[in-house]
C-alpha cells in the first residue's frame, strides 16, 4: 500500500515531491519526537534520520507513544524507528543511538546533507550545540520544546533569521557555595547539598567536586571559613572507604548531622542574623524511631517526620551499600552510583538526607513527590502539547521547503490565555551581537597533528590580513593572544584544534572609528594526508573560501528581552534568591535573576548542570 | 500494576493535575463517533495519559485512503472495521485502559431512543453531518455530558464544545498569593509593631521582610494624611519617596521589593468581580440535599463574606511568595498568612456545617481537603456555562455570526468560521461526498457562493470567506494528517480540562488557519 507523497493535492505537487525526496534530521525522540516521527513520515518526507541517546524510561510513556513497557531501558532512537517503520514502511529511516555532539559520527559534511534540521531536544546544550552546527552547515533548523501546557516553535534560517543563541537563554541556576554547605535558608539549598555534594561524595566519584577558588570575595567567607568547608569535605571523602561497613549509616550520619553542624554553631558571627541549627544524635534518634516502618518511602506525597526521615536514612543508604557489594569487582575499585531521580534508591537517599537537614536549619520539609521535582529538575510534560507543537514543526518545515521564510513564525503556544492559544510573531533579523550567527565563517582543512599554532597564525595574517591584534579561541578557552603567546610552538592538536571543532578568531583591532571587524568561525578538518614539513606548511593550511569580515556595528548591545528555555530540564531549580516581588513584569524579572546570577558566579558559586552531573566550585 | 509504578509512569502529569485530577480521569469514560483520522489522534493523547475507558463507535472498514492519514491503521487492517482495529491499536498505547469496539452505524445510534449515553463522561464526534451532531447535542445536553464536535479540512481545523455547565475549584491561576497590605489583621500588625527599624543593625535592618516596610510606611503616611491611604498616582510617587529617603544604604534589596511592591497597596482587598457573580448566582437560591457540592460551598463562602467579623473579604490563601529576609522573620512571617488562613478555613467550616444541616446532609460529606482547596482558591473560583448548538446553527445564528465578521479585519480567523459553516451545510446537503470519499471540485463553487447567498441577502462580496472557499476547493476537502494531530492535540488538552476538573476550559469554539499559523476562540 503506498503512502507515498499522499499531499499532491493539497500541498501542490511541487512541495509534495520537494518533501518527498527531502533528507531531513530529527534530534531527539522524546515527547515531540515521537510526534514528529510520525507526522513526518505520513506527511511523506522521503529519508528521515533519528538521533537520540536516551533510553527509554516508565516516564516517558504516558506520552511517548512509540514506546511501551517491553522498550523500557531500550535506546530510544531505535525503538522510534523500529515502530515508526511498521506504520509506514515506505520512508527510509535511519536511526543513531548516539550523542548528536560526536563530532566522528556526525561531522560538519554530515549535517550538510540533511534539507532540514528538527530540534526535538530537552536541554540547552545540545539545543546550543545543534544550532552552532546548522549555522555553520547552512541548514535550516525548526526548534521546539515544550512544558506543560506551553510550548514554542522557532524556525531559524542561516543569515535571514535569528538564530537559537541570538536571545540571551535563562541560565542554570547558581548557588554560592556558603549557602549550600553552610547556610540553607531554603529547601532547594538542601536538595542540592544532599544530591550534589553528599551523594556525590559517597557515591559518585566521578563527580568533580574538589574545585576551590580560593579568591572567592563574598563578605562572609573568610580564608578560616574555607579551611572548615575544605575539612569537612575531606573527612566526608573519608568516610567513603568506610561505606561497606556495617555502622557506614552511623558514621555518616553522626559526621553531617552532628559534627559539621557542631562545627558550624562554634562559628557565632555565622548565627547573628540566622536561626542557629541544631545538631542531631544518632543513637537518640534510633532509640526513637523503634516501630516505624521502612514502608513510609511509598508515601511520595506525605512530609516525612524526622523519625520517619532517618528511617529512609538508613534504609536507602543499606540498599545503595548492597548494591555496592554485589557489584563489587576487584579489577576496579572505582564503584559509582550516580543520582536518578528515577532510581528510587538514590532518590530516597536524597529526599531523607535534604530533610534531615531542613529540620536542623529550621527550613519547611518537602514529600517525596516535590523533592523529586526538586532533585530531578523535573518539567511537566503531556501528550497533547507535544502533539500540537510538533504539528506546528512540520507546518513549518513547508514554508522553509518553499522559500518563504518571510512566511514562517516564531510560534508560542500559550493555552491559558483563552482568547488565543497560539501566537505567531514575525521572525527577528539575527542579533549583531549574537557569537553565533554574527560571524563570518569558513572551513580550514590542515594536518592538526603537524600544523603549529605559529603557522596557522602566519596563515590567517596572509588571508585575512590580521595584524598581530588577534586573539583565538578554541572550545571556549583562549589558545592565543598577543600578551599570551606560550603555545606558538605547539601543534595545534594539542590545544584542542582538532577535527570537528570550531576556532574563533577575534580582531582586537579597532580603526579610527573605534570599530572592529566581527569574529571569524573557523570550523576546523583534520587531514593527515596533507602538510609534511618539507611542502611548506604553512602553503598547507586550507580554507574552504576567504569570507568577506564586515566591521562590527556594536551599538545595540543587550536588549533586555529574555525567552524561557522551554523543555530544558535544568531550569527548574528553584531561584537561588527569594524571588522578586511579582510585581514585575516577567521578562524584566527574568533578566533581573539572570544578571543576578552571573554576578553570584563570580562571587564564587556551585553550578549545576543536570546533564553531566557536575558541580564546579568557581 | 503497583500504586508506585503507576505514579512513576504517570510523574510527569501528575505534577500537572495531581492525584485529584488523575483519579478523576481514570475514573472517565469517553467515545469516539466516527473513528476519523482527527478523533483517533485525540483519542491517543486521551488514552496515554490513562482514561478509564473508552468507546469507539463506527460502522466503516477500513479503506486503504485511510492509511496516508491515520497513523493507527496499517497495511493488514484494510478491510478490517475501523472501530475494531483502532480500538485495538489504540488501546495497545497504555494497558491500564480498557477500550471497547461498537460496530454501529454512529447516525443510526443517534437515532436510537434505547441507547444509553449515560455511562459517557465526554463524548467525542467527527466528521458526521451537521443534522446529527444537533440531534445528539441535545440528547447530551439534557444529560450534562460534554460533547465535543471537531473536524478538518485541508488546513483548517474547527473545534466547538458544547457544555451545558462546569464548576471548577482548581483553575491554576498564575500565583494565590494574597498580601492584603491595605487589609492588616491584628496578628500582623503586632508583628509589624514589634520591628523599632531605627535602632536595628544594619544587617537586620537589610533582612526586614518587605511586607513589614510597607506596613510601616503606610503607618507612617496614615498618621501624616488623616489616616488615608496613598490614593492617586502622585500620593503613590510621593509614598515610594517616602521609602527611599528612609533607606539607610543604597543595596537594599528589601528595600527595592518594597518600592516595586507599592502598585499592590493601590489594589484595594475586595471580592473580584467573577467571584461576586457566583456568589450571586440563582443556583444558591434553592439548594437540597442533592445539590453539587460546588453550590453548597459557594452558599457557605457567601455567608463567610457576610459575617461582619470578615468584613466583605474572602477567606486568605495563606500563600506567600519568597522575599528577601532572614529564615526567621520569614517563617514568622509565613505562620501568621497561614495561621491567618487556617483561621479562616475554621470559620468557614463552621458555617459550611451549619448549611449541610439545613440541607440533612452529615458535616463529613464534604471533606475537609475539598474545604482546605476550596478556600485557598476561592478567588479564583470558575463557573463557565456553555450555549446549544440550536441557536447557532440557524440562520439566524449565522446571520448573526455574519454581523460580527463585518467588524473584523480581513484575514480575520472569523471569516474561516463562516466559510466552514457554510461547507458544513453543503455537506449536509451532499452527504454523498464524504460517505463515498468523493471530492470536492471547482464545480461546487458555486454552490458554496450560493448557500451562503441563500442565507445572507442581499449578498455581499467577501473576498476572505471566498478564499477559504477556494482553499478547500483546492485541496479536494481532503484532510492532511498534520491538521488532524494538530487539532487532535487541541481537543484532547480540553476534554482534559473537563475530565479532571482543573483549569479553565475553552468556551466554546476555536479555529485553526494553519496557513497562516493562527488560532481564535469565540463563544457563540
Amino acid at each position: 500500500m503506498s503512502r507515498e507523497s499522499p499531499y499532491s493535492r493539497s500541498l501542490g505537487k511541487s512541495l509534495a515531491d520537494t518533501i518527498k525526496n527531502s533528507k531531513v534530521l530529527m534530534v531527539g525522540a522524546g515527547g515531540i519526537g515521537c510526534e514528529l516521527l510520525k507526522n513526518l513520515a505520513l506527511t511523506g518526507f522521503g529519508e528521515i534520520h533519528i538521533v537520540d541517546l536516551d533510553t527509554v524510561d516508565l516516564s516517558n510513556l504516558n506520552r511517548q507513544f512509540l514506546f511501551n513497557r517491553s522498550h523500557i531501558k531500550k535506546s530510544k532512537a531505535l525503538v522510534a524507528k523500529e515502530t515508526a517503520s511498521k506504520f509506514n514502511p515506505h520512508v527510509k529511516m535511519v536511526a543513531y543511538h548516539s550523542n548528536i555532539k560526536d563530532t566522528t559520527l556526525f561531522d560538519i559534511d554530515w549535517f550538510k546533507s540533511f534539507k532540514i534540521v528538527f530540534n526535538a531536544l530537552d536541554n540547552l546544550d545540545a539545543r546550543r550545540y545543534v544550532n552552532k552546527m546548522c549555522m555553520a552547515a547552512e541548514v535550516p533548523l525548526i526548534e521546539s520544546g515544550t512544558t506543560g501546557y506551553n510550548g514554542q516553535v522557532q524556525v531559524i534560517c542561516g543569515t535571514k533569521t535569528e538564530c537559537y543563541d541570538c536571545k540571551p537563554k535563562a541560565t542554570p541556576k547558581v548557588y554560592p557555595v556558603c549557602t549550600i554547605r553552610s547556610t540553607p535558608s531554603q529547601i532547594v539549598h538542601c536538595v542540592v547539598w544532599a544530591k550534589s555534594f553528599l551523594f556525590a561524595q559517597l557515591f559518585d566519584q566521578t563527580e568533580e567536586t574538589s574545585q576551590f577558588d580560593e579568591s572567592m570575595d563574598n563578605v562572609e567567607n573568610n580564608e578560616e571559613d574555607l579551611k572548615t568547608l575544605k575539612q569537612e569535605e575531606n573527612e566526608l571523602k573519608s568516610l567513603r572507604d568506610s561505606i561497606l561497613d556495617s555502622n557506614a549509616a552511623q558514621l555518616i550520619f553522626n559526621k553531617v548531622f552532628k559534627t559539621d553542624i557542631d562545627r558550624l554553631l562554634s562559628m557565632d558571627t555565622m548565627w547573628k542574623t540566622r536561626t542557629k541549627p541544631t545538631a542531631l544524635d544518632y543513637n537518640i534518634l534510633q532509640e526513637s524511631t523503634k516501630g516505624i516502618s521502612r514502608n513510609i518511602i511509598n508515601n511520595d506525597q506525605k512530609k516525612w517526620s524526622l523519625q520517619e526521615c532517618f528511617v529512609v536514612f538508613k534504609d536507602s543508604l543499606h540498599r545503595l551499600q548492597t548494591r555496592l557489594k554485589f557489584d563489587l569487582n576487584p579489577a576496579d575499585s572505582l564503584q559509582t552510583i550516580s543520582f536518578d531521580k528515577d532510581d528510587d534508591d538514590t532518590l530516597d537517599f536524597v529526599v531523607a538526607a535534604s530533610n534531615i537537614r531542613s529540620i536542623i536549619f529550621s527550613i519547611e520539609t518537602k514529600s517525596k513527590f516535590d523533592t523529586k521535582q526538586i532533585a530531578g529538575n523535573i518539567i511537566p510534560a503531556i501528550a497533547t502539547t507535544n502533539a500540537i507543537v510538533a504539528g506546528i514543526c512540520v507546518l513549518e518545515s513547508f514554508k522553509v521547503l518553499k522559500n518563504d521564510i518571510e512566511k514562517a513564525r516564531f510560534v508560542f503556544l500559550t493555552p491559558k490565555h483563552h482568547d488565543k492559544v497560539l501566537t505567531a510573531t514575525k521572525l527577528q533579523p539575527p542579533n549583531p551581537d549574537c557569537p553565533v550567527s554574527s560571524v563570518a565563517r569558513s572551513t580550514i582543512s590542515m594536518n592538526t597533528q603537524i600544523i603549529q599554532l605559529r603557522d596557522l597564525l602566519q596563515s590567517l595574517k596572509t588571508n585575512f590580513n590580521y595584524t598581530d591584534e588577534i586573539c583565538l579561541i578554541s572550545d571556549g578557552k583562549l589558545v592565543y593572544d598577543i600578551d599570551f603567546d606560550d603555545n606558538l610552538d605547539r601543534p595545534v592538536k594539542d590545544l584542542g584544534i582538532a577535527d570537528g571543532t570550531f576556532l574563533t578568531v577575534i580582531d582586537e583591532a579597532e580603526d579610527g572609528d573605534g570599530k572592529s571587524f566581527i569574529n571569524l568561525e573557523l570550523y576546523i578538518k583534520h587531514n593527515p594526508a596533507i602538510g609534511s614539513p618539507d611542502s611548506g606548511l604553512i602553503s598547507s593550511i586550507k580554507f574552504s573560501h576567504i569570507p568577506i569580515i564586515p566591521k562590527r556595528n556594536s551599538d545595540n548591545l543587550n536588549d533586555d528581552v529574555i525567552i524561557a528555555v522551554n523543555g530544558d530540564e535544568r531550569n527548574i531549580v528553584g531561584s537561588s534568591k527569594r524571588k522578586a516581588p511579582e510585581s514585575t513584569p516577567e521578562l524584566v524579572e527574568s533578566s533581573k535573576k539572570l544578571k543576578l546570577s552571573e554576578k553570584e558566579d563570580k562571587d564564587g558559586a556551585i553550578i549545576l548542570d543536570d546533564d553531566d552531573e557536575i558541580i564546579s566550585f568557581d | 500494576m503497583p500504586p508506585s509504578e503507576r505514579d512513576r509512569k504517570y510523574d510527569r502529569q501528575l505534577r500537572l493535575w495531581a492525584g485529584t485530577g488523575q483519579a478523576a480521569l481514570e475514573a472517565s469514560h469517553v467515545a469516539l463517533l466516527n473513528a476519523s483520522a482527527t478523533g483517533c489522534e485525540l483519542m491517543k493523547n486521551l488514552i496515554l495519559p490513562g482514561v478509564g475507558e473508552f468507546t469507539i463507535i463506527d460502522d466503516s472498514l477500513v479503506k486503504p485512503d485511510d492509511l496516508k492519514l491515520n497513523f493507527f491503521f496499517n497495511d493488514e487492517s484494510v478491510g478490517s472495521p475501523r472501530s475494531v482495529i483502532a480500538c485495538k491499536l489504540l488501546g495497545e498505547l497504555n494497558q491500564d485502559t480498557r477500550g471497547h469496539a461498537l460496530f454501529q452505524n454512529p447516525e443510526v445510534l443517534i437515532n436510537d431512543v434505547d441507547f444509553q449515553w449515560d455511562k459517557f463522561s465526554v463524548v467525542i464526534i467527527t466528521n458526521i453531518s451537521e443534522s446529527s451532531v444537533r440531534k445528539l447535542s441535545n440528547i447530551l445536553w439534557n444529560k450534562s455530558i460534554p460533547l465535543i464536535y471537531v473536524y478538518t479540512v485541508g488546513f483548517y481545523g474547527y473545534l466547538r464544545v458544547i457544555n451545558r455547565e462546569i464548576t471548577i475549584v482548581d483553575t491554576h491561576p498564575e500565583s494565590l498569593v494574597d498580601l492584603r497590605l491595605d487589609q492588616p489583621w491584628p496578628e500582623l500588625i503586632d508583628y509589624t509593631m514589634s520591628f523599632d527599624l531605627d535602632s536595628l543593625p544594619i544587617l537586620d535592618y537589610a533582612h526586614v521582610p518587605f511586607v513589614v516596610l510597607i506596613l510601616k510606611f503606610i503607618d507612617q503616611w496614615k498618621s501624616a494624611h488623616n489616616g488615608l491611604m496613598p490614593g492617586t498616582y502622585e500620593e503613590r510617587t510621593q509614598f515610594k519617596q517616602l521609602i527611599n529617603d528612609a533607606r539607610k544604604a543604597s543595596d537594599l534589596e528589601n528595600f527595592d521589593e518594597a518600592l516595586a511592591s507599592v502598585w499592590r497597596i493601590s489594589q484595594k482587598t475586595t471580592i473580584p468581580p467573577d467571584i461576586l457573580a457566583i456568589l450571586n448566582d440563582p443556583s444558591i437560591d434553592n439548594l437540597n440535599e442533592e445539590s453539587p457540592d460546588f453550590w453548597v460551598l459557594v452558599k457557605a463562602l457567601k455567608r463567610f463574606t457576610e459575617a461582619p467579623r470578615n468584613n466583605g473579604l474572602l477567606p486568605l490563601s495563606g500563600v506567600l511568595f519568597d522575599m528577601k529576609a532572614d529564615t526567621n522573620n520569614y517563617i514568622r512571617l509565613q505562620t501568621i498568612y497561614r495561621e491567618k488562613s487556617l483561621a479562616d478555613v475554621h470559620f468557614f467550616t463552621e458555617l459550611l456545617n451549619e448549611l449541610l444541616l439545613e440541607l440533612n446532609r452529615p458535616s463529613s460529606s464534604i471533606s475537609s481537603e475539598e474545604i482546605k482547596l476550596f478556600c485557598k482558591n476561592c478567588r479564583y473560583l470558575n463557573v463557565t456555562r456553555g450555549s446549544k448548538l440550536d441557536s447557532e446553527f440557524s440562520s439566524e445564528g449565522f446571520r448573526s455570526a455574519y454581523e460580527l465578521a463585518a467588524f473584523s479585519e480581513n484575514h480575520d480567523p472569523f471569516y474561516t468560521y463562516l466559510a466552514l459553516r457554510v461547507y458544513s451545510l453543503f455537506l449536509d446537503k451532499n452527504w454523498y461526498y464524504s460517505e463515498n470519499g468523493k471530492q470536492i471540485t471547482s464545480r461546487d463553487d458555486v454552490e458554496l457562493k450560493n448557500l451562503f447567498k441563500s442565507i445572507i441577502t442581499p449578498f455581499p462580496t467577501v473576498p476572505a470567506v471566498e478564499k477559504v472557499f477556494s482553499e478547500i476547493i483546492r485541496t479536494g476537502s481532503g484532510e492532511f494528517h498534520n491538521i488532524c494531530s494538530f487539532m487532535g492535540g487541541i481537543g484532547a488538552q480540553e476534554i482534559l480540562k473537563l475530565l479532571t476538573w482543573q483549569y479553565i476550559p475553552l468556551n466554546n469554539t476555536i479555529i485553526y488557519d494553519g496557513i497562516f499559523g493562527t488560532t481564535k476562540t469565540w463563544k457563540l
